[in-house]
């Protein structure tokens, strides 16, 4: 009884914090396969994080609510990154600035925030960990493997973002497009699925924001796509049906087996 | 905050680079070294296959070098000098000790990682979103820094970069950069130096930053 008291004035702030009705329990980082990826698992604690659902189209944080103490794991699912007012008929001032994916984490923008400038939403059911960030940075003082491994994790979304306005600076939509395809079929095969066949959680307007372009043209270079037989699309469903050629469109050639590896973190090495 | 305590602690090792001087290329062994840049400018910066380079950020007094590689064995970019250079060489393994020593500088530390990625948020949401005279503004305010308390106390901002450098890091043409930079100068907005520029009204440019059209923000010369 005790415990569940105290489990229940723990979880209240948070409940209140994502108002959407979704659900949070209480996480065994102990068993969790995904330990080794985790920054929050070094901490050793076995209530290092809590596991929050949240339902597709409502959002973890909104820009300008309070940065609490957390950072977010996500552990299936997938979410749009939006700068600006998040409401659908909010104006044209907002832009998805990214989309993460399971495995990414979520708030490391946010660190030395009072209040989020982002809005993160879900692009479909999914299930995230949130780390209690103060915990953990009191841990990583004692621990410095955990706080190298959160830095490299900062190196890491640096230079995605690096990479992000490269991308935005130097290439075509069409590229752009190609890059996305092959971004998110990377994704699916981290996790051992088909890389060629997966759903696209976002929707045309979500890309469009994303690549800087009208919705009306990734309608058509989807057209064009189809028309080159690079891949099938139904709805939402994606069959990929020439990776190479892909590959060539999004980096200019096609690069040898050992490079796509470093490509999926500095893709503009072979960028034409 | 950050840079206070790294001046106090006499941290890393002082270095120095002349003008067109690389600091690392790309696939340069990283081992692990940070710099913090004390004076000058650099350019960052990854070279195509095809000779095309493609700059990715210009890096000022006061910031940090070499963050968006911790972890890595090699670096992703080249950073080449574009005026005279005194930075610290700062291992990633001292840093670690001055945290183990003073936990409080993790906090700072991770915060100015979190902050860096926000401003690549930042500049690539600039990309998708604003044209090109807004681009420039948002870039020369950026370079300008913070309002001081007085407008007559602008500071000369450096612009140690070619046309064609900006034009480059904005997505834009050397000749789009160099018509705007006139016309900003012609509305005696801004007022041109050889390589450098100073505020005359930051209201002006903020409005234009905002997205306002430029026949409908006063001129003032």
């Amino acid at each position: 009884m005790n415990d569940l008291l105290q489990y229940h004035l723990f979880i209240v702030p948070i409940v209140k914090e994502n108002a959407m009705a979704n659900s949070i329990e209480q996480n065994n980082c102990s068993v969790c396969s995904q330990r080794t990826q985790c920054v929050g698992a070094a901490a050793g604690s076995q209530t290092t994080s809590h596991r929050i659902r949240i339902e597709r189209h409502t959002s973890l944080y909104e820009a300008g609510s309070a940065v609490g103490d957390q950072i977010y794991h996500i552990r299936s699912g997938s979410f749009k990154v939006v700068r600006g007012p998040s409401a659908p008929d909010a104006d044209a001032d907002a832009h998805v600035i990214g989309f993460a994916l399971a495995p990414d984490f979520i708030g490391l923008d946010a660190l030395d925030q009072l209040e989020y400038s982002n809005s993160v939403v879900a692009l479909e059911d999914s299930v995230v960990c949130s780390i209690s960030w103060n915990r953990h940075a009191f841990e990583g003082r004692r621990r410095p493997v955990m706080r190298a491994h959160l830095h490299a994790l900062l190196a890491r979304e640096m230079r995605r973002e690096q990479r992000a306005a490269l991308m935005l600076r130097n290439t075509q939509a069409e590229q752009r497009m190609a890059d996305l395809l092959l971004t998110l079929s990377e994704r699916q095969a981290t996790y051992g699925y088909q890389p060629e066949e997966f759903r696209l959680p976002m929707s045309r307007c979500d890309i469009a924001s994303y690549l800087g372009v009208t919705a009306e043209c990734v309608s058509r270079l989807l057209l064009q796509f189809k028309q080159r037989a690079l891949f099938e699309l139904c709805r939402r469903d994606v069959k990929l049906l020439d990776m190479s050629a892909l590959r060539t469109m999004a980096f200019g050639h096609e690069p040898p087996p050992q490079l796509q590896q470093l490509q999926q973190e500095q893709p503009m090495l072979a960028a034409a | 905050m950050m840079d206070l305590e790294l001046a106090q602690c006499k941290l890393g090792s002082p270095l120095t680079l002349a003008r067109g001087e690389h600091l690392f290329q790309m696939h340069d062994a990283a081992n692990g070294e940070l710099y913090y840049v004390r004076s000058g400018h650099i350019k960052l910066y990854q070279q195509c296959p095809d000779g095309v380079e493609r700059i990715i950020d210009f890096v000022q007094p006061g910031d940090w070098l070499g963050v968006d590689t911790i972890g890595e064995p090699e670096r992703h970019a080249s950073a080449l000098a574009l005026t005279d250079c005194e930075l610290d060489l700062v291992p990633y393994r001292q840093l670690a000790e001055l945290m183990d020593r003073e936990p409080y500088s993790c906090d700072l530390f991770s915060a100015m990682l979190s902050r860096e990625i926000e401003r690549q948020q930042i500049a690539a949401a600039t990309l998708r979103s604003a044209g090109a005279c807004q681009r420039i503004v948002l870039f020369l305010l950026q370079r300008a820094g913070k309002a001081p308390a007085d407008p007559a106390d602008e500071n000369h901002a450096a612009l140690p970069m070619s046309r064609q450098e900006i034009s480059d890091y904005l997505g834009l043409t050397p000749a789009t950069v160099s018509r705007t930079l006139s016309l900003l100068k012609r509305n005696g907005w801004i007022s041109l130096g050889q390589r450098g520029f100073v505020v005359q009204s930051r209201e002006a440019l903020e409005q234009l930053a905002a997205g306002m059209p430029l026949t409908e923000v006063p001129a003032l010369a």
